[in-house]
Protein backbone atom coordinates (compact mmCIF):
# COMPACT_ATOMS: atom_id res chain seq x y z
CA UNK A 1 0.00 0.00 0.00
CA UNK A 2 1.19 3.46 -1.13
CA UNK A 3 2.35 5.80 1.50
CA UNK A 4 -0.09 8.94 2.20
CA UNK A 5 2.54 11.33 1.56
CA UNK A 6 2.79 10.21 -1.59
CA UNK A 7 -0.55 9.94 -2.08
CA UNK A 8 -1.35 13.14 -1.69
CA UNK A 9 1.43 14.60 -3.33
CA UNK A 10 -0.19 13.13 -6.70
CA UNK A 11 -3.83 14.28 -5.31
CA UNK A 12 -2.48 17.89 -5.20
CA UNK A 13 -0.14 17.79 -8.38
CA UNK A 14 -3.48 16.26 -10.59
CA UNK A 15 -6.59 16.51 -9.58
CA UNK A 16 -7.60 19.74 -10.65
CA UNK A 17 -6.89 18.15 -14.28
CA UNK A 18 -8.48 14.61 -13.54
CA UNK A 19 -11.86 16.31 -12.12
CA UNK A 20 -11.47 18.69 -15.28
CA UNK A 21 -11.48 15.50 -17.57
CA UNK A 22 -14.05 14.01 -15.35
CA UNK A 23 -16.28 16.75 -16.00
CA UNK A 24 -15.65 16.97 -20.08
CA UNK A 25 -16.66 13.62 -20.19
CA UNK A 26 -19.39 13.19 -17.79
CA UNK A 27 -21.13 16.81 -18.19
CA UNK A 28 -21.16 19.86 -16.11
CA UNK A 29 -23.44 19.36 -12.67
CA UNK A 30 -26.42 20.67 -14.28
CA UNK A 31 -25.57 18.69 -17.04
CA UNK A 32 -25.92 15.61 -15.25
CA UNK A 33 -28.75 16.49 -12.77
CA UNK A 34 -30.65 17.03 -15.74
CA UNK A 35 -30.09 13.11 -17.28
CA UNK A 36 -30.79 12.40 -13.28
CA UNK A 37 -26.61 11.46 -12.64
CA UNK A 38 -25.37 12.65 -9.38
CA UNK A 39 -23.86 15.91 -8.86
CA UNK A 40 -20.92 14.66 -7.25
CA UNK A 41 -19.83 11.83 -10.00
CA UNK A 42 -16.77 13.68 -11.06
CA UNK A 43 -15.18 13.83 -8.11
CA UNK A 44 -16.44 10.53 -7.30
CA UNK A 45 -14.46 8.96 -10.43
CA UNK A 46 -11.64 11.07 -9.32
CA UNK A 47 -11.44 9.42 -6.12
CA UNK A 48 -12.03 6.05 -6.89
CA UNK A 49 -8.84 6.24 -9.00
CA UNK A 50 -6.63 7.73 -6.27
CA UNK A 51 -8.24 5.09 -3.81
CA UNK A 52 -7.21 2.44 -6.06
CA UNK A 53 -3.85 3.48 -6.64
CA UNK A 54 -3.31 3.76 -2.73
CA UNK A 55 -3.95 -0.31 -2.66
CA UNK A 56 -1.02 -0.51 -5.31
CA UNK A 57 2.27 -0.56 -4.15
CA UNK A 58 4.19 0.60 -7.19
CA UNK A 59 3.56 4.19 -8.62
CA UNK A 60 4.18 4.60 -12.19
CA UNK A 61 7.19 6.15 -13.25
CA UNK A 62 7.20 9.97 -12.77
CA UNK A 63 6.89 10.40 -16.63
CA UNK A 64 3.45 8.35 -16.95
CA UNK A 65 1.77 9.47 -14.39
CA UNK A 66 -0.57 12.09 -15.61
CA UNK A 67 -1.18 9.47 -18.41
CA UNK A 68 -1.96 6.85 -15.90
CA UNK A 69 -4.24 8.84 -13.79
CA UNK A 70 -6.07 10.40 -16.74
CA UNK A 71 -6.58 7.18 -18.32
CA UNK A 72 -8.13 5.72 -15.30
CA UNK A 73 -10.43 8.69 -15.26
CA UNK A 74 -11.55 8.47 -18.75
CA UNK A 75 -11.97 4.45 -17.78
CA UNK A 76 -14.25 5.05 -15.07
CA UNK A 77 -16.24 7.89 -17.02
CA UNK A 78 -16.79 4.81 -19.65
CA UNK A 79 -18.00 2.50 -17.09
CA UNK A 80 -20.51 4.87 -15.99
CA UNK A 81 -21.31 6.20 -19.64
CA UNK A 82 -22.06 2.33 -20.23
CA UNK A 83 -24.13 1.81 -17.67
CA UNK A 84 -26.55 5.20 -18.65
CA UNK A 85 -30.10 4.12 -20.24
CA UNK A 86 -29.99 5.27 -24.49
CA UNK A 87 -32.14 8.31 -23.39
CA UNK A 88 -29.61 9.62 -20.65
CA UNK A 89 -26.57 9.34 -23.43
CA UNK A 90 -27.76 10.76 -25.97
CA UNK A 91 -29.37 13.94 -23.94
CA UNK A 92 -26.00 14.51 -22.59
CA UNK A 93 -24.59 13.57 -25.87
CA UNK A 94 -22.59 10.47 -24.82
CA UNK A 95 -21.27 7.74 -26.69
CA UNK A 96 -23.52 5.25 -27.59
CA UNK A 97 -20.88 2.25 -28.07
CA UNK A 98 -17.76 1.41 -26.57
CA UNK A 99 -15.93 1.84 -29.75
CA UNK A 100 -15.62 5.74 -29.65
CA UNK A 101 -13.49 5.81 -26.79
CA UNK A 102 -10.58 3.30 -27.83
CA UNK A 103 -8.19 6.42 -28.72
CA UNK A 104 -5.26 6.77 -25.96
CA UNK A 105 -6.20 9.62 -23.67
CA UNK A 106 -3.25 11.94 -25.04
CA UNK A 107 -4.42 11.61 -28.71
CA UNK A 108 -8.21 12.20 -27.04
CA UNK A 109 -7.76 15.39 -25.46
CA UNK A 110 -5.33 16.60 -28.40
CA UNK A 111 -8.66 15.72 -30.84
CA UNK A 112 -10.74 18.09 -28.25
CA UNK A 113 -8.19 20.54 -28.57
CA UNK A 114 -8.33 20.67 -32.56
CA UNK A 115 -11.97 20.87 -32.75
CA UNK A 116 -12.54 23.50 -30.94
CA UNK A 117 -8.92 25.26 -32.88
CA UNK A 118 -10.90 24.31 -35.63
CA UNK A 119 -14.41 25.75 -34.94
CA UNK A 120 -12.68 29.32 -33.54
CA UNK A 121 -11.54 29.65 -36.96
CA UNK A 122 -15.21 28.52 -38.91
CA UNK A 123 -16.66 31.60 -40.63
CA UNK A 124 -19.70 33.48 -39.80
CA UNK A 125 -22.56 31.93 -39.20
CA UNK A 126 -21.28 28.58 -39.11
CA UNK A 127 -18.96 30.10 -35.81
CA UNK A 128 -21.84 31.24 -34.10
CA UNK A 129 -23.90 28.03 -34.60
CA UNK A 130 -21.81 26.31 -33.42
CA UNK A 131 -21.16 27.57 -30.63
CA UNK A 132 -25.22 28.12 -30.00
CA UNK A 133 -25.28 24.60 -30.13
CA UNK A 134 -22.47 23.19 -28.49
CA UNK A 135 -21.40 26.36 -25.56
CA UNK A 136 -24.89 26.36 -24.98
CA UNK A 137 -26.93 23.60 -25.82
CA UNK A 138 -29.68 25.09 -27.77
CA UNK A 139 -31.74 23.47 -29.72
CA UNK A 140 -31.69 24.21 -34.06
CA UNK A 141 -34.98 25.94 -33.28
CA UNK A 142 -33.65 27.73 -30.40
CA UNK A 143 -31.03 28.73 -32.59
CA UNK A 144 -32.82 29.74 -35.56
CA UNK A 145 -34.91 32.24 -33.86
CA UNK A 146 -31.73 33.60 -31.85
CA UNK A 147 -30.29 34.56 -35.30
CA UNK A 148 -33.40 35.09 -36.75
CA UNK A 149 -32.71 32.24 -39.59
CA UNK A 150 -34.67 29.30 -40.66
CA UNK A 151 -34.33 26.26 -38.80
CA UNK A 152 -33.36 23.97 -41.92
CA UNK A 153 -30.40 27.05 -42.28
CA UNK A 154 -29.10 26.44 -39.16
CA UNK A 155 -29.46 22.57 -40.30
CA UNK A 156 -27.78 22.63 -43.27
CA UNK A 157 -24.69 25.68 -41.95
CA UNK A 158 -24.18 23.28 -38.74
CA UNK A 159 -24.03 19.57 -40.78
CA UNK A 160 -21.35 21.89 -42.62
CA UNK A 161 -19.38 22.48 -39.74
CA UNK A 162 -19.45 19.03 -38.80
CA UNK A 163 -18.11 17.49 -41.94
CA UNK A 164 -15.62 19.98 -41.88
CA UNK A 165 -14.63 19.01 -38.65
CA UNK A 166 -14.62 14.75 -39.96
CA UNK A 167 -12.49 16.06 -42.85
CA UNK A 168 -10.19 17.71 -40.59
CA UNK A 169 -9.57 14.70 -38.28
CA UNK A 170 -9.28 12.42 -41.16
CA UNK A 171 -6.38 14.14 -42.66
CA UNK B 1 -33.33 14.06 -50.43
CA UNK B 2 -31.14 10.66 -50.11
CA UNK B 3 -31.58 8.49 -47.37
CA UNK B 4 -28.51 9.16 -45.22
CA UNK B 5 -29.35 13.16 -45.68
CA UNK B 6 -32.79 11.89 -44.41
CA UNK B 7 -31.61 9.41 -41.92
CA UNK B 8 -29.19 12.23 -40.48
CA UNK B 9 -32.14 14.65 -40.15
CA UNK B 10 -33.92 12.46 -38.02
CA UNK B 11 -31.07 12.32 -35.85
CA UNK B 12 -31.37 16.17 -35.36
CA UNK B 13 -34.47 15.85 -34.97
CA UNK B 14 -34.68 13.08 -32.44
CA UNK B 15 -31.51 15.08 -30.26
CA UNK B 16 -33.82 17.92 -30.16
CA UNK B 17 -37.17 16.19 -29.12
CA UNK B 18 -35.70 13.03 -27.46
CA UNK B 19 -38.45 12.26 -24.85
CA UNK B 20 -40.62 11.66 -28.07
CA UNK B 21 -38.86 8.42 -29.19
CA UNK B 22 -38.39 4.93 -26.86
CA UNK B 23 -34.71 4.18 -26.19
CA UNK B 24 -35.46 1.06 -29.01
CA UNK B 25 -36.39 3.99 -31.78
CA UNK B 26 -33.11 6.37 -30.05
CA UNK B 27 -30.71 3.61 -30.70
CA UNK B 28 -32.26 2.45 -34.60
CA UNK B 29 -31.45 6.24 -35.61
CA UNK B 30 -28.81 5.91 -34.43
CA UNK B 31 -27.57 2.58 -36.27
CA UNK B 32 -29.62 3.20 -39.09
CA UNK B 33 -26.14 3.80 -41.58
CA UNK B 34 -22.98 4.06 -40.53
CA UNK B 35 -23.31 7.66 -42.07
CA UNK B 36 -25.74 8.44 -39.21
CA UNK B 37 -23.42 6.43 -36.40
CA UNK B 38 -20.45 9.02 -37.48
CA UNK B 39 -22.28 11.96 -37.52
CA UNK B 40 -23.56 11.01 -34.34
CA UNK B 41 -19.70 10.23 -32.87
CA UNK B 42 -18.77 13.72 -34.32
CA UNK B 43 -21.66 15.60 -32.47
CA UNK B 44 -20.50 13.38 -29.37
CA UNK B 45 -16.59 14.49 -29.85
CA UNK B 46 -17.64 18.21 -30.63
CA UNK B 47 -19.57 18.49 -27.37
CA UNK B 48 -16.91 17.05 -25.66
CA UNK B 49 -14.46 19.82 -27.17
CA UNK B 50 -16.59 22.52 -25.71
CA UNK B 51 -16.46 21.35 -21.82
CA UNK B 52 -12.96 20.50 -22.48
CA UNK B 53 -12.39 24.24 -23.57
CA UNK B 54 -14.24 25.54 -20.81
CA UNK B 55 -11.73 26.83 -18.31
CA UNK B 56 -10.84 24.60 -15.65
CA UNK B 57 -12.95 25.45 -12.55
CA UNK B 58 -11.23 26.78 -9.57
CA UNK B 59 -11.04 23.64 -7.55
CA UNK B 60 -10.79 23.40 -3.69
CA UNK B 61 -8.32 20.81 -3.94
CA UNK B 62 -7.85 20.97 0.14
CA UNK B 63 -11.09 20.75 0.48
CA UNK B 64 -11.06 17.84 -2.36
CA UNK B 65 -8.35 16.44 -0.60
CA UNK B 66 -10.09 16.37 3.22
CA UNK B 67 -13.16 14.88 1.71
CA UNK B 68 -11.03 11.86 0.04
CA UNK B 69 -9.08 11.36 3.09
CA UNK B 70 -12.12 11.21 5.21
CA UNK B 71 -13.49 8.63 2.72
CA UNK B 72 -10.73 6.32 2.46
CA UNK B 73 -8.27 6.16 5.10
CA UNK B 74 -11.16 6.66 7.33
CA UNK B 75 -13.01 3.85 5.93
CA UNK B 76 -9.61 1.80 6.48
CA UNK B 77 -9.51 2.67 10.05
CA UNK B 78 -13.35 1.24 10.79
CA UNK B 79 -11.98 -2.53 11.39
CA UNK B 80 -8.90 -0.94 13.75
CA UNK B 81 -11.90 1.11 15.39
CA UNK B 82 -13.66 -2.56 16.00
CA UNK B 83 -10.67 -4.33 17.51
CA UNK B 84 -10.07 -1.34 19.56
CA UNK B 85 -13.06 -0.92 21.13
CA UNK B 86 -13.61 -4.90 21.80
CA UNK B 87 -11.38 -4.57 24.45
CA UNK B 88 -13.76 -1.82 25.83
CA UNK B 89 -16.61 -4.44 25.40
CA UNK B 90 -14.39 -6.81 27.16
CA UNK B 91 -14.35 -5.15 29.99
CA UNK B 92 -18.16 -4.36 30.31
CA UNK B 93 -19.00 -7.69 29.89
CA UNK B 94 -16.73 -8.57 33.09
CA UNK B 95 -18.49 -5.39 34.70
CA UNK B 96 -21.99 -7.38 34.32
CA UNK B 97 -20.69 -10.31 36.03
CA UNK B 98 -19.78 -12.62 34.06
CA UNK B 99 -17.14 -14.84 34.79
CA UNK B 100 -13.67 -15.33 32.92
CA UNK B 101 -14.48 -17.35 30.33
CA UNK B 102 -13.31 -20.47 30.24
CA UNK B 103 -13.93 -22.26 27.16
CA UNK B 104 -11.83 -20.52 24.21
CA UNK B 105 -12.05 -21.00 20.73
CA UNK B 106 -9.07 -22.09 19.36
CA UNK B 107 -7.80 -22.78 15.75
CA UNK B 108 -8.48 -25.82 14.11
CA UNK B 109 -4.79 -27.04 13.67
CA UNK B 110 -4.18 -26.45 17.53
CA UNK B 111 -3.36 -29.27 19.91
CA UNK B 112 -6.27 -30.68 21.53
CA UNK B 113 -5.98 -30.11 25.38
CA UNK B 114 -7.09 -32.80 27.70
CA UNK B 115 -9.83 -30.78 29.17
CA UNK B 116 -11.65 -29.34 26.40
CA UNK B 117 -14.93 -30.60 24.15
CA UNK B 118 -14.91 -30.49 20.80
CA UNK B 119 -18.61 -29.35 19.14
CA UNK B 120 -19.84 -28.94 15.52
CA UNK B 121 -18.29 -25.42 15.02
CA UNK B 122 -14.84 -26.49 15.95
CA UNK B 123 -15.01 -25.11 19.00
CA UNK B 124 -13.03 -26.52 21.54
CA UNK B 125 -14.55 -25.77 25.30
CA UNK B 126 -12.81 -26.18 28.48
CA UNK B 127 -15.08 -28.22 30.80
CA UNK B 128 -14.40 -25.85 33.87
CA UNK B 129 -17.79 -24.44 33.99
CA UNK B 130 -18.61 -21.70 36.72
CA UNK B 131 -20.84 -22.20 39.19
CA UNK B 132 -22.77 -25.46 37.82
CA UNK B 133 -24.37 -22.82 34.84
CA UNK B 134 -23.20 -22.96 31.38
CA UNK B 135 -20.04 -21.51 30.70
CA UNK B 136 -18.85 -18.54 29.21
CA UNK B 137 -17.42 -18.76 25.82
CA UNK B 138 -14.30 -16.61 25.27
CA UNK B 139 -14.18 -15.61 21.23
CA UNK B 140 -10.53 -14.45 20.86
CA UNK B 141 -10.40 -12.50 17.37
CA UNK B 142 -12.90 -14.21 15.57
CA UNK B 143 -14.83 -13.43 12.85
CA UNK B 144 -18.57 -11.93 13.36
CA UNK B 145 -19.68 -14.63 10.72
CA UNK B 146 -18.03 -17.75 13.12
CA UNK B 147 -19.45 -15.80 16.35
CA UNK B 148 -22.81 -15.23 14.93
CA UNK B 149 -22.95 -19.19 13.88
CA UNK B 150 -22.21 -20.26 17.42
CA UNK B 151 -24.78 -17.93 19.04
CA UNK B 152 -27.97 -17.96 16.54
CA UNK B 153 -27.53 -21.83 16.34
CA UNK B 154 -27.71 -21.70 20.23
CA UNK B 155 -30.98 -19.83 20.22
CA UNK B 156 -32.43 -20.88 17.36
CA UNK B 157 -32.48 -17.93 15.27
CA UNK B 158 -31.18 -17.06 11.23
CA UNK B 159 -28.40 -14.59 10.46
CA UNK B 160 -28.40 -12.10 7.88
CA UNK B 161 -25.66 -9.70 7.15
CA UNK B 162 -26.90 -6.64 5.11
CA UNK B 163 -23.73 -5.62 4.76
CA UNK B 164 -21.03 -8.05 3.69
CA UNK B 165 -17.78 -6.15 5.05
CA UNK B 166 -19.51 -6.80 9.05
CA UNK B 167 -18.76 -10.43 8.37
CA UNK B 168 -14.98 -10.46 8.96
CA UNK B 169 -14.82 -7.97 11.47
CA UNK B 170 -13.14 -9.83 14.22
CA UNK B 171 -13.55 -9.32 17.91
CA UNK B 172 -12.48 -10.54 21.65
CA UNK B 173 -15.16 -10.91 23.29
CA UNK B 174 -17.38 -13.64 26.08
CA UNK B 175 -20.71 -14.59 25.60
CA UNK B 176 -22.88 -16.78 28.10
CA UNK B 177 -25.13 -18.53 27.18
CA UNK B 178 -27.26 -18.73 29.72
CA UNK B 179 -27.74 -14.81 29.27
CA UNK B 180 -30.64 -13.57 26.53
CA UNK B 181 -30.12 -13.17 22.88
CA UNK B 182 -31.23 -9.18 23.58
CA UNK B 183 -28.27 -8.72 26.14
CA UNK B 184 -26.26 -10.08 23.50
CA UNK B 185 -27.38 -8.42 20.38
CA UNK B 186 -27.25 -5.04 22.99
CA UNK B 187 -23.56 -6.00 23.84
CA UNK B 188 -22.26 -6.31 20.60
CA UNK B 189 -24.48 -2.94 19.78
CA UNK B 190 -21.53 -1.00 21.81
CA UNK B 191 -19.29 -1.64 19.38
CA UNK B 192 -19.51 1.80 16.94
CA UNK B 193 -20.23 1.24 13.59
CA UNK B 194 -22.04 -2.12 14.10
CA UNK B 195 -25.76 -2.49 14.19
CA UNK B 196 -27.61 -5.96 14.99
CA UNK B 197 -31.55 -5.84 14.91
CA UNK B 198 -33.37 -9.04 16.00
CA UNK B 199 -36.46 -9.33 14.08
CA UNK B 200 -38.72 -12.24 14.45
CA UNK B 201 -36.35 -15.06 14.29
CA UNK B 202 -33.68 -13.29 12.13
CA UNK B 203 -30.72 -11.68 13.17
CA UNK B 204 -29.71 -8.73 10.61
CA UNK B 205 -26.21 -7.39 10.88
CA UNK B 206 -25.46 -4.35 8.84
CA UNK B 207 -22.50 -1.63 9.69
CA UNK B 208 -23.54 2.16 10.50
CA UNK B 209 -20.78 5.13 10.00
CA UNK B 210 -18.34 5.17 12.48
CA UNK B 211 -18.61 8.09 14.49
CA UNK B 212 -15.70 10.86 14.18
CA UNK B 213 -15.50 10.49 18.18
CA UNK B 214 -14.76 7.29 18.10
CA UNK B 215 -11.01 7.35 17.24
Amino acid sequence: MLKKEIIEGLFRQHYSEMFHLARTLLGADEERLRVGASAGMAEDVVQDVFARLMETDIVPEADRIRAYLMSAVHHGCTNIIRRAATRQKVESLYPVDDTTDLQPIDQMTEQLDVIQAYANEFTEPHRSIFHLRFDEDLTLKEIAQRLDMNQNTVYKYLRQSIQQIRLKLHH
Amino acid sequence: MDTSNENIRKLFDMLDNSEAYSEQEISDIINCDEETRETYRLLVEAKRSSRWAQPQQLVDVDAAWRRFEKRTYHEKNVFFTFRKIAAIFLAVVFLGGLAWASIQILAPLSSPKGDMLPNQYGIEAHSGAVGGAASPIRFSDIRLDSILSVVSAHYGKTVSFRSEEARGLKFIMAWNPDSSLTSFIEGLNMFDGLLLTLQQDTIFVETTEVKEDAE
